[in-house]
């Protein structure tokens, strides 16, 4: 009799042990399971968000250089306006180079060596004083001036053609020294 | 008498008035056309540079004018085919315009080789060269009278610009034709030396006008839409 009680107790005993003892291994599983998911997740997450930047980044590279050769684009296109709309200006009667007259024509050299493929005419004026023919005359020894210091600045004489319009083709038609200042000029155009 | 439609300048006549020298821009830049003007045929002088202000040499196929394919404006002899004959000027400095005596023996242009624009004359067969005009600091546009004693000319004095004669001889009396009316330039004798045509903008525009050897007279002879300059009077030859 007493035999059989201590198993019964034995039995209360362990059983209950052995079902605590896999219910609480189950449990770690569960909450082993969760952190991984957990930390999966957080991964995933992480990568999408690296992956994001990633594109901004490389899209803003794209922009920036579009942008610089926009840029770029425009400077060339200024700079051969700047060439075309930029005369040089002489006095009355005169066919020297002026000072400024020099500066223009050193930015013109510096503009024909960038684009070295590029010929010019330069062209030769008068304000309407004076003759015609003598006109054509100096018109020419004008556009001659700007053509030799070209050619003193490195310039191939091959890119270079001259040609006057004595007083034939004013920029200011008025008949005034604000016009004639004016007319007084070389111009330069990009064949 | 030209229809091409673009810049056309300094018309020529020969004394025989059967060839007319002329600039033009036809072909993009200052060219010299020689054309006979019954078959419309002749030469082209289209070196580099300036080819301009033709003048023919009296009663001989040749014809002086200013080319710059040297670097520099010089005047030329050459026949009337457009062949240079030689060099007539050689200085630094603008040489154009030139106007021969009534005989062919001397020719006067404008040089600037002193600085300014004056009128000086060469004698042909020495080359030797004077300068005639002393007043003024720039006389151009000389125009030989045909009786050979007087050149007329248009000067620049105090912003105004006028026509003047000048005695080829003596003491080389100047006298002013025009005064206080705008700007006459490019003064053209009459075949009988009584008249000189000119341009004036004493009206605005520039229009061709005429008056006596002696300033009296003066009056327009035309106007037309735009600007007329550079009066050329034909010499008056009678056609057969």
């Amino acid at each position: 009799m007493k035999k059989k009680l201590w198993i019964c107790v034995a039995l209360l005993l362990v059983i209950p042990g052995l079902l605590m003892v896999t219910s609480c291994a189950k449990k770690t599983v569960k909450a082993d399971t969760t952190q991984e998911d957990e930390a999966a997740k957080l991964a995933a997450e992480k990568a999408r968000q690296e992956e994001i930047d990633r594109q901004r980044d490389r899209q803003r590279a794209i922009d920036e250089e579009n942008l610089q050769k926009e840029a770029a684009r425009r400077k060339i296109i200024a700079a051969r306006n700047l060439f075309m709309s930029e005369n040089i200006y002489f006095d009355f009667d005169k066919y020297n180079l002026k000072p400024e007259a020099q500066e223009v024509l050193k930015t013109k050299a510096e503009w024909l060596r960038n684009n070295s493929g590029e010929s010019i005419i330069i062209e030769g004026h008068c304000d309407e004083r004076g003759t015609n023919e003598y006109n054509l005359a100096l018109g020419d020894r004008r556009a001659q001036s700007a053509n030799n210091f070209l050619i003193d600045l490195g310039i191939a004489e091959s890119r270079l053609t001259t040609i006057s319009y004595g007083e034939e083709q004013p920029a200011d038609p008025r008949h005034n020294e604000d016009a004639w200042s004016k007319n007084r000029r070389a111009h330069f155009v990009i064949e | 008498m030209t229809y091409n439609k673009s810049i056309t300048l300094s018309p020529a006549w020969s004394s025989d008035a059967k060839w007319i020298a002329y600039t033009s821009y036809s072909k993009g830049k200052p060219d010299l056309y020689i054309k006979n003007l019954k078959d419309k045929h002749g030469a082209v002088v289209a070196k580099k540079g300036i080819n301009i202000s033709p003048a023919w040499v009296p009663g001989k196929f040749q014809l002086a004018a200013t080319l710059s394919f040297s670097g520099d404006p010089e005047i030329y002899l050459l026949t009337g085919k457009g062949e240079i004959v030689k060099n007539l000027t050689n200085n630094w400095g603008i040489d154009v315009s030139p106007t021969f005596s009534p005989d062919g023996k001397k020719m006067a242009f404008v040089s600037s080789r002193s600085g300014f624009p004056q009128i000086y004359i060469m004698d042909l067969d020495s080359g030797q060269v004077k300068r005639l005009t002393f007043q003024g600091r720039y006389n151009t546009s000389p125009s030989w009278s045909p009786r050979g004693d007087k050149i007329a000319y248009s000067g620049m004095e105090n912003g105004q610009i006028n026509i003047y004669t000048i005695d080829v001889k003596g003491e080389g009396l100047t006298v002013q034709l025009t005064q206080n009316s705008g700007n006459n330039e490019s003064p053209t004798w009459s075949p009988d030396g009584s008249l000189i045509a000119f341009s004036s903008t004493r009206e605005g525009p520039s229009r061709i006008y005429v008056m006596t050897a002696y300033g009296t007279d003066q009056r327009r002879l035309l106007a037309l839409p735009g600007e007329q300059t550079n009066p050329e009077w034909s010499p008056g030859v009678i056609d057969n």
